[in-house]
């Protein structure tokens, strides 16, 4: 059990299990992940905002040759998303074949990393074609 | 007055078919498929457990009950098969679908009954005002050794029940419960044993039958109505045919069991079987309509229900995915896959 991940695992909960980033007061420019400084206006007054977790591809690609703990998802695709709300971000795409550009997916809680026998367990967003 | 709010299921996009495991180990399809009255399975990808499915019907049960997930109160979530052993499924679902941290629960576990002992547990507390809103959860990655024969049945998939007091609010009311248990060692998993055991000459009469049928007479007699009052009835579904079996014994029809008879397309889902038959019969079901709905749990023990559909079910079960939705979508996996995905291969 790697203990590190247990506290990286508990401050990335509330982002990764229902995709909080940040609006900005002033310019209402929203950021994913939160940041602390509105990349667009400078502004430091920024509120959580709670992203509604559709969007639609915009890069994807395959993997076939996964990194340890991931063997068992070989093939996957790894895509940006880019959100509905206007941000992107990067995230395993589930319960599809075939991706394409422009694919609309929507967010689900899966798995994202199992720490052995004995750690913990990590949920984090992916996502899926919708219907 | 106490009844549900909202609803949802989930069930992995998986399947495999009942041949592909008879033939994987040499068993004859027909006397497997008339046993068992199963088609093919759910079966939860690598990265699916008891928590993701469990917050995806959750999820669902928001969507139709249009509430917001800080007034819920409580949050009772039943498995077998939780994603821990110490360290309760129910917080990361409350979390994952955005409750306050204002709120009680924990998890249940009493085999394939623990989904509607939550919802008895929400019954309680919603009823005595102690929360406005109780969220039920069932959700279970059944699993056997893959060369039980018990293998050919054990799905995957979750049911949610939101539970509330507001006649306004209420699509289908809960008249009554009662349960009917005993002690009886029809199958059980010790603790660091990874796969169950059960005695094949008690799963029967002494355990299924017994309490299905006993649970489900003492919640008729208390109202004094018969099957003929009754529009749809649901089962607990160790497979199939226990279920014909049972409804057959206490005088309903198939007509009554076929709304939520879905362990033939998706096996049998342990803690949300119930769930899961509930809603596909809610579903279809028009205001006015009785449902009787009676659980099992080995070990052993059945929870029954009354169960009257409301007005206000109306243009709410389009707000989720239906049951029949789950189950059209699918994809078709080979055995080594499901090994895979089941950690059968280490």
């Amino acid at each position: 059990m790697n203990v590190s991940n247990v506290v990286m695992g508990w401050r990335r909960i509330r982002k990764g299990n229902f995709l909080l980033g940040s609006k900005c007061r002033k310019c209402s420019k929203l950021h994913f992940p939160a940041a602390r400084l509105c990349k667009k206006c400078g502004s430091r007054e920024l509120e959580d905002y709670r992203f509604k977790g559709t969007g639609k591809i915009y890069a994807y690609s395959e993997v076939r040759t996964a990194s340890s703990g991931f063997e068992k998802h070989v093939p996957y695709t790894v895509a940006i998303i880019e959100l509905d709300d206007g941000p992107k971000m990067t995230a395993q795409i589930v319960e599809s074949g075939k991706v394409h550009v422009g694919m609309k997916v929507e967010s689900c809680l899966r798995k994202y990393y199992v720490d052995g026998d004995s750690g913990i367990i990590h949920y984090w967003i992916k996502f899926r074609p919708v219907g | 007055m106490v009844g549900i709010v909202g609803y949802g299921v989930y069930i992995p996009v998986y399947r495999i078919k009942t041949e592909m495991i008879a033939n994987m180990w040499g068993r004859d399809i027909n006397s497997v498929k008339s046993g068992l009255l199963i088609d093919e399975k759910s079966v939860p990808s690598a990265d699916e457990d008891t928590v993701t499915m469990g917050v995806e019907a959750s999820l669902n049960a928001l969507r139709m009950a249009k509430i917001n997930p800080e007034q819920i109160g409580a949050v009772y979530s039943g498995s077998e098969s939780p994603a821990y052993a110490v360290k309760p499924n129910m917080g990361i679902i409350s979390n994952a679908i955005g409750m306050s941290r204002n709120h009680t629960g924990a998890d249940v576990e009493f085999a394939c009954k623990a989904g509607t002992a939550a919802i008895q547990m929400g019954m309680g507390l919603v009823k005595s005002g102690m929360v406005k809103y109780a969220l039920a959860v069932g959700a279970d990655t059944a699993e056997y050794d893959v060369e039980n024969v018990g293998d050919h049945s054990t799905g995957a998939g979750s049911g949610a029940y939101i539970l509330g007091n507001s006649k306004e609010e209420i699509i289908a009311d809960i008249e009554d419960t009662v349960s009917y248990t005993s002690d009886v060692p029809d199958f059980w998993r010790r603790p660091r044993m990874r796969y169950p055991t059960h005695a094949e000459r008690f799963t029967g009469e002494p355990a299924y039958f017994s309490h299905t049928i006993e649970a489900s007479k003492m919640i008729m007699k208390k109202h004094g109505i018969s099957p003929k009052d009754i529009d749809h009835v649901v089962f607990h579904t160790p497979n199939g045919k226990f279920a014909v079996k049972a409804a057959k014994a206490l005088g309903f029809s198939n007509d009554q069991l076929k709304s939520g008879f879905v362990v033939n397309k998706i096996g049998n889902t342990y803690s949300a079987a119930t769930l899961i038959g509930l809603a596909s019969v809610l579903d279809v079901a028009e205001p006015g309509q009785r449902i009787m709905a009676t659980s099992f749990g080995s070990g052993a023990g059945s929870d029954s229900f009354l169960i009257r559909v409301t007005e206000k079910i109306k243009g709410r079960v389009r707000l989720a995915k239906t049951v029949k939705e789950y189950i059209e979508r699918k994809e078709y996996i080979d055995y080594a896959t499901y090994c895979k995905f089941t950690e059968r291969i280490e």
